[in-house]
């Protein structure tokens, strides 16, 4: 039998261990900027749109006009700072290009315009996908499985540009 | 024969929870009370922050004969120019970049030096006299983390745009033409540069760089303190910025499309710097039921608001610093973000 100090003392431990458990779950550990990052490119077809809009904030929210023009961006020394930080591999540009669900080259939607007011359009497509389920990646590091059908229709969408700045925010009456 | 002595060696149950509740209850009495001289406190530290601007800006003003601009427009930063100086004959950056050496932070205002293709050496650098203390420093993400700006707490009162203005004789009054969002029209993204622009541009203290002013005012430049007919003490310079409580600290890709958040202390001439009035909802504290719209995103960040219970902090153009009423009226407040709209003001009475 334990001494009676020593069975108070692993009462204090579990109790500790319990409530540090309780208080995480909580929420008192918090979520860190870097594993937010980490969140926002988890897989290829996010890591590929967030270069895609990068380069859009950098060139006055014009889209990149071809593949070649993409590359060129994210291998510039001057772009390494951001993609090291959001965990973008850029040494194995051709991997950006390739989605890691259905093994082939992304479809890439060209020259579509952005905005400093938000953009949340289309811009990368998986060519099969799985399941007949095809990924999508959005402006504002969104992805969205969809049919075929729905696919291709957000592919040949002509986008409307976001020219209007005056706007008012909605539901302010 | 055994002898049972009886020796209290601890409390009773019952006096422990006498003394329990009775902590309790001080604690209840106490906390809202201490938590109050906290933030009384950091309201004082952020009064005392704007002051800082107002003196900075002051001190710019006297150096540069001019009051701090909002710079060029939003597309003087993205057009692909090399940004290591001014490019249009004016500077294109904004106050809160330009007043950098009056705040002791020179090091960080001749980064420019070194920018290539970006503000990202300036830009992602923490500027704690932006930031209200309680609210804390914040950063905001865009483009999935790639891109990290430092957003500060304060923004330019810009007036109003085009010399509309509201009706001295009839407190209330917006401007003619326009309704709830009136008197707040904002540029048109990335057009050109037009030195001779004689729409959208304000009648605020801080206005647009490089912009002749054709407002009604016939203030025809960027003003001085000399050039402000509603006079220094009686016109708005700096204000708090709205933000809703969920975007302390991060600013989160999401809110991007639902807000009206941009980052960058040197972004010209946009909602990183520059806010105004709305009718409806002049002055937005962040915990505003105003804040969220009805599909759940963080909007109305447009207007001017604060952390602090009841008040938004403000710095006028002679530097005094005042805790303006919420519940200021738009009217009242645009006639003070207006520099030479006629009115007679008080701003006392907020």
């Amino acid at each position: 039998m334990l001494p009676r100090e020593s069975s108070y003392m692993q009462r204090y431990v579990k109790s500790f261990w319990l409530l540090s458990i309780v208080l995480f779950s909580c929420g008192c550990g918090g979520k860190s900027v870097e594993s937010k990052i980490a969140g926002l490119n988890a897989t290829k077809i996010q890591q590929l749109t967030n270069c895609y809009t990068y380069y859009q904030a950098k060139h006055g929210y014009k889209g990149p006009t071809d593949e070649s023009t993409l590359r060129d961006f994210i291998t510039d020394p001057n772009n390494k700072k951001g993609f090291e930080r959001a965990g973008i591999d850029i040494s194995d540009v051709d991997a950006l290009f390739i989605s890691e669900r259905d093994g082939q080259p992304f479809r890439v939607k060209y020259r579509v315009k952005g905005s400093s007011f938000g953009f949340d359009e289309a811009v990368v497509f998986e060519s099969v996908g799985v399941d007949d389920e095809l990924m999508v990646g959005f402006g504002g590091a969104r992805t969205e499985l969809m049919s075929a059908g729905e696919s291709e229709e957000l592919f040949k969408a002509k986008v409307q540009a976001k020219a209007k700045r005056v706007d008012r925010p909605e539901d302010l009456d | 024969m055994q002898v049972t002595t009886s020796r209290r060696l601890g409390f009773t149950l019952v006096e422990l929870l006498v003394v329990i509740a009775i902590i309790g209850i001080l604690i209840g009495m106490l906390l809202p009370a201490v938590q109050q001289v906290r933030e009384a406190a950091r309201r004082t530290e952020c009064l005392n922050q704007l002051k800082q601007l107002g003196i900075a800006s002051l001190n710019f003003e006297s150096a540069h004969m001019h009051f701090p601009t909002s710079g060029g427009t939003v597309a003087t930063e993205w057009e692909g120019r090399e940004l290591n100086q001014p490019q249009f004959g004016f500077e294109n950056a904004t106050w809160t970049y330009q007043i950098l050496p009056f705040l002791e932070q020179e090091n960080l205002y001749n980064r420019r030096s070194l920018l290539i293709n970006d503000w990202s050496l300036i830009y992602e650098e923490d500027v704690p006299f932006y930031s209200c203390p309680s609210r804390g420093i914040s950063q905001k993400l865009s483009n999935g983390g790639i891109t990290r700006e430092f957003t500060g707490d304060y923004a330019g009162v810009m007036g109003t745009w085009n010399g509309d203005y509201v009706d001295p004789t009839g407190a209330g009054v917006w401007p003619s033409g326009d309704t709830d969002w009136g008197g707040f029209q904002w540029q048109v993204i990335n057009h050109d540069i037009n030195p001779n622009e004689t729409v959208n541009v304000w009648v605020g203290l801080i206005a647009k760089g490089g912009h002749v002013n054709y407002a009604t005012d016939d203030v025809t430049k960027v003003p001085r303190v000399t050039n402000v007919p509603d006079g220094n003490s009686n016109t708005l310079m700096y204000m708090e910025k709205a933000r809703h409580t969920s975007n302390y600290t991060l600013i989160a890709e999401e809110a991007r499309s639902g807000g009206f958040w941009e980052g960058g202390i040197a972004k010209p001439s946009d909602w990183a710097c520059m806010r105004g009035f709305m009718r409806t909802v002049p002055i937005n504290p962040d915990n505003g039921e105003r804040q969220r719209a009805s599909n759940g995103q963080i909007e109305s960040e447009a207007q001017f608001g604060g952390p602090h219970p009841g008040t938004t902090n403000a710095v006028l153009g002679d530097g005094s610093v005042h805790a303006i009423s919420n519940t200021a009226s738009g009217a009242m407040l645009y006639a003070l973000g207006t520099r030479s709209g006629g009115e007679v003001v008080n701003v006392n009475e907020f």
